[in-house]
């Protein structure tokens, strides 16, 4: 069973078809890239997927529950968690209490209860360790390099345990350096078995990583399929020659 | 030291009032919800205090009821509350106390109308009114830490980031409304059974700006803040009493001096002034990307 199912999604704003009938799929386990260019619609889809954006019509089905049942703040407790296209990270907490904010909101009682599980400190702490963050994890994120703050982002999503984790432009504004190692923490993630979807104008790091690409074009599924064969398809060569889709 | 409190007397009831209507204000503020409603209930609180303590119950249980009905209320009116947005949000609050203080007036059979009720016994011992303080800072202060704390502070930089982290945004607002409601009508019951009076001038349109004052002056989101400026706003004008009418002009002057140059207030000022202390002290903090070495 797919994971997430979009099935004839709309998202109108007034006269304005943001996402205007997208159907794809996400399987357990796949890195599915997302492109298309500026407003072709890719943030109001994951908005959709989230409730942050009302859906005009169609459904969306994520581990087999209508999201339309889910109250939003319930999203992150079955699995579903993202980041936005600009960095929102809270400027009074540290590093370390923003990371702690998120793996703490649902479950820590739970967890904690149960015997020799790990307390949502503990594992706040692993994630800190194992993404590099130690050195920072006491500092404010707001003085902190953009890159930095963005894998802050990328933990803290983390730290929720999702099934599916969806992120918007994870490496956009980075440099070089910073997009080679946001690759290869979602590589990692992506072998253990973390299903994701993954929004990005940098198409060379998405054909590197992902299995299934999805393009949109003015609101609509433009194509899918395996990332290099979908890539270079006429049609999407030709969204891109109008578009923006940077191909450094 | 006993005989300074006794000789004080009014000042300290006056700072504390101020020091609860601070606290209440900043309990909805540091959850996101700006309300003005802390006054209403200030009213509710007052009010109910004068008719029961002139019935002849027992302060502890008056106040008991006085933070219940708060509370209580509060909730009620909550499910209104919780479909408006910052500045229509305010505006609702600002309405929901403009319609205690005209139903003050017009419920002259509870109220006194016009005149107020007085003659109400004044039984709150000065040692209980300084621990109903320390009480709410104290609540104040553990809640503004930990899982709480930490929720708190993700709902009033931003509500949708804290909801997509699985914040229950709703029932978190409403839980704060209701304690600022509570310490809103706490505070009422200090005034009254302090004082004796309680009456239209107490809830004036005055009272509102004094309580945010206080917030301002303070620090609106640190814990220490309204007691800060409590205590500021309380005693401030003793020493300008020989200022005449200019002691307005310059508490006006002081408060909008804070607002433009330190928002976070006095206690603001203390902590900026105790990190350049602190400063040639502390490790410098590394600037590093995680192991990503610059290309
Ligand atoms: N809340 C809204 N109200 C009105 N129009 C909106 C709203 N959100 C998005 N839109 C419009 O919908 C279209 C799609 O926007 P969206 O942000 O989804 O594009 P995108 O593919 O993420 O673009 P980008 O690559 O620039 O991030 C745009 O024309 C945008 O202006
Ligand atoms: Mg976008």
């Amino acid at each position: 069973m797919s994971l997430l199912v979009l099935d004839d999604v709309k998202v109108h704003y007034g006269g304005v078809r943001a996402v205007d009938g997208v159907s794809f799929s996400v399987e357990p386990g796949q890195l599915c890239g997302m492109v298309g260019p500026n407003g072709s619609g890719k943030t109001t889809t994951i908005n959709a997927i989230t409730r942050t954006a009302k859906l005009t019509s169609g459904r969306i089905t994520f581990d087999g529950t209508d999201i339309a049942n889910v109250p939003p703040f319930k999203l992150r407790r079955i699995g579903l968690v993202r980041t936005f296209q600009g960095i929102r990270l809270i400027p009074d907490l540290t590093v370390r209490d923003n990371i702690r904010l998120a793996a703490e909101q649902h479950g820590h009682k739970r967890r904690k209860s149960r015997a020799g599980a790990v307390t949502p400190d503990a594992f706040s702490e692993a994630l800190i360790e194992r993404f590099g963050l130690s050195d920072v994890k006491n500092e404010r994120p707001g003085a902190l390099p953009y890159g930095t703050q963005r894998r802050v982002e990328i933990v803290r999503a983390l730290s929720t345990s999702p099934k599916l984790l969806l992120l918007d432009e994870p490496v956009a504004g980075m440099n070089h350096a910073e997009r080679a190692d946001i690759a290869n923490v979602l590589k990692e993630l992506h072998a253990e078995g973390l299903s994701m979807l993954i929004i990005e104008h940098d198409l060379r790091m998405l054909l590197n990583l992902s299995d299934h690409l999805v393009v949109l074009n003015f609101g609509k599924l433009l194509a899918e399929g395996e990332p290099h064969a979908t890539a270079s398809l006429p049609d999407v060569q030709r969204a891109y020659l109008g578009g923006s889709i940077e191909r450094d | 030291m006993i005989d300074w409190l006794a000789a004080n007397a009014p000042l300290l009831r006056n700072i504390s009032v101020l020091a609860l209507l601070g606290y209440s204000v900043q309990l909805a503020l540091r959850a996101g919800v700006f309300s003005f409603a802390t006054v209403g209930f200030y009213a509710i609180g007052g009010y109910v205090t004068a008719n029961l303590l002139k019935a002849g119950w027992n302060w502890v249980a008056v106040m008991a009821l006085v933070i219940v009905v708060g509370f209580v209320f509060a909730l009620v009116i909550s499910p209104v509350l919780n479909r408006l947005r910052h500045l229509f949000l305010a505006m609702a609050t600002l309405a929901f106390t403009l319609f205690i203080q005209s139903l003050a007036l017009s419920w002259a059979t509870f109220t006194g109308g016009a005149q107020g009720m007085f003659g109400v016994r004044r039984v709150l011992p000065q040692g209980a009114m300084i621990a109903i303080v320390v009480v709410v800072v104290l609540i104040v202060w553990l809640t503004q830490r930990g899982v709480l704390g930490r929720a708190t502070s993700a709902l009033r930089h931003d509500e949708l980031l804290a909801a997509s982290l699985g914040v229950n945004v709703s029932r978190q607002q409403t839980m704060a409304f209701a304690a600022s409601s509570g310490v809103g009508a706490l505070a009422g019951f200090v005034q009254v059974s302090t004082t004796g009076v309680f009456g239209p001038d107490d809830i004036s349109f005055s009272t509102v700006v004094t309580s945010l004052t206080v917030l301002v002056v303070g620090g609106a989101i640190i814990w220490a803040g309204p007691l800060v400026g409590a205590i500021l706003v309380g005693t401030l004008p003793l020493y300008l009493v020989k200022a005449g009418n200019l002691s307005l002009i310059i508490q006006a002057v002081v408060v909008l001096a804070i607002v433009v140059y330190q928002p976070e207030g006095l206690v603001g000022i203390v902590k900026y002034l105790f990190s350049i202390i602190r400063k040639p002290f502390r490790k410098k903090p590394r600037e590093t990307t995680a192991g990503a070495p610059a290309s």
